[in-house]
């Protein structure tokens, strides 16, 4: 309402056709500014019913050409978040994730792997920036409505500005604002992967037994990481990353003793808000597996490289470009 | 250049060229003018069906041709092809260019590769048996291609990152736990 009667002030205080085309490109200006902001309010909403609602859902996932169905299990009560995914197709590998350690299980190396999980700051806790910061980088908007699962969906556009990250588009559930479709998108808006619901319950409750894992895991071998993290003192910061896309900022950097592996690793942790990128750092010592190149799991792309015994890998989900400078760009000292 | 030599550029745009003749390719990606003959054979075939764009970009081919030869680090090669097969509307004769000049890289193997089974997730073979309708163009690129070192056990390093970078893209991404599903799926060969 206001904007129009800034609009009808406008019109009446200016002449002829200059008022025309004020007129034209305010409209435009408020219409992508309204779909900006109601895009991210419902990131915003997405990201707490993901965290908030028990869920239970089978969802196709696809990169490359292959394919592959996965079940997840979400449960949020008074003792916080638990979350269970099973592949369906091929080796039945889980991940269970709770408060305090996130287990992997392959079936297919007999092995498990126990990492210490990351308890949010805040149960509510949404992005990492505001939003509005995030918006420097990329444009929102919402371009539509669609049907997933049988259920009416809000179209949410997330398009980078420049070619160092990836776009998103994701279809928000209208009623319970889960997530029921996503695609991560390159520079030319090829979905680099993409994850679509095919059955999705919200719940009430969630059965305990549902979040046990299905391979009982004996006999495999386990690897537990250290609950503890090393902390990093000012003078301990000699691993540096010098290159980073616009917007980029450190957000933790932490020392961390791995699973398997006496050596600590130094974990960096950097953001545009949106997209993560992991720079690990770890000395190797004639080690046969040392790892140099390029690698690729789905959307996340990873570079390895040595530095003077050490070695070097960016994981991030962004393009192989952006983590193979920043992998290339990380020195020691100051 | 000869009379021959055009046929046989025509010959490959119909794909028939035989495998003995295709150093063709090779020749494509290092030859300017020659890439501008691929390009004008496209643009009369194009306008003969009547499919022009209204703009074409002859330049593109040379671009991308000269953006290859600077960088001397790697396109994964299935993906990329997959990438360049899909070009947007309107410029899909220069991009076919684009194709040719990657694979003439990629025989000359003079860049380093990464080869197409390596995987971050942990690395198993016998149950992708669909995959094998695939293995005879990855063996010849690993033939010629010097590849990055990326050993077996590697995997298990990879995957350690992986679960920790996980940790904060669940805790910060716009995707919740989906981060994970790179863990549970099967990557194998792509």
């Amino acid at each position: 309402m206001k904007v129009k009667n800034r609009i009808i002030t406008l019109c009446s205080s200016l002449l002829c056709s200059l008022p025309i085309i004020i007129v034209s490109s305010f409209t435009v200006a408020v219409a992508d500014d309204d779909s900006s902001r109601q895009a991210q309010q419902l990131i915003n909403e997405m990201f707490s019913a993901s965290r908030e609602l028990n869920y239970d859902g089978i969802f196709v996932y696809r990169r490359g050409n292959r394919i592959d169905a996965m079940r997840l299990i979400h449960k949020a009560d008074a003792n916080g978040e638990r979350e269970r995914m099973v592949s369906l197709t091929g080796y039945a590998r889980e991940v269970i994730r709770d408060g305090k350690s996130v287990t992997c299980i392959f079936p297919d190396n007999q092995a498990v792997m126990v990492e210490k999980s990351r308890p949010q700051k805040l149960l509510t806790a949404q992005l990492p920036e505001p939003i509005e910061k995030i918006a420097d980088y990329y444009e929102f908007s919402v371009t539509g409505r669609d049907r997933v699962v049988g259920r009416a969906t809000w179209v949410v556009n997330i398009v980078p500005k420049d070619g160092y990250r990836y776009g998103y588009q994701l279809w928000v559930d209208e009623e319970s604002k889960l997530l029921l479709k996503s695609e991560l998108k390159d520079d030319s808006g090829w979905p680099v992967e993409q994850i679509l619901f095919t059955q999705l319950d919200v719940v009430e409750d969630i059965p305990e037994q549902l979040l046990e894992p299905a391979i009982s895991g004996s006999g495999y071998t386990r690897y537990v990481g250290t609950s503890d993290d090393i902390p990093v003192h000012a003078g301990d910061g000699e691993w540096r990353v010098t290159w980073m896309p616009a917007g980029f900022e450190m957000s933790d950097h932490e020392k961390q003793a791995m699973v398997a592996n006496d050596m600590p690793v130094d974990h960096m942790v950097y953001t545009d808000g949106l997209a993560i990128v992991s720079v690990f750092v770890e000395k190797l010592e004639n080690d046969p597996d040392a790892m140099q190149g390029p690698s690729r799991m789905g959307g996340v792309n990873a570079f390895a490289t040595l530095s003077n015994g050490y070695q070097v890998t960016a994981v991030g989900e962004v393009p192989q470009k952006t983590v193979q400078l920043m992998a290339n760009s990380v020195v020691q000292g100051r | 250049m000869n009379k021959n030599y055009r046929e046989q550029i025509s010959v490959l745009m119909d794909g028939e060229l035989d495998d003995e003749s295709l150093s063709i390719l090779k020749d494509l990606s290092d030859n300017h003018e020659h890439r501008q003959i691929w390009c004008r054979y496209h643009l009369v075939g194009e306008s003969l069906r009547g499919n022009l764009p209204s703009h074409v970009d002859l330049g593109l081919a040379d671009r991308v041709s000269a953006a290859i030869k600077n960088e001397p680090n790697i396109l994964a090669p299935k993906r990329t092809v997959t990438h360049f097969l899909k070009p947007v509307l309107g410029f899909a004769i220069a991009a076919s260019v684009a194709v040719v000049a990657i694979l003439g890289v990629r025989h000359t193997g003079t860049g380093p590769s990464i080869t197409p089974t390596q995987s971050v997730a942990v690395h198993q073979p016998d149950i992708t048996s669909p995959q094998l309708a695939n293995l005879s163009t990855e063996q010849e690129t690993q033939q010629v291609s010097p590849t990055y070192k990326m050993p077996a056990n590697a995997t298990a390093r990879l995957n350690r990152y992986l679960v920790n970078y996980n940790e904060y893209r669940t805790n910060a991404g716009v995707q919740g736990m989906l981060p994970y599903v790179r863990i549970v799926a099967d990557e194998g060969e792509e």
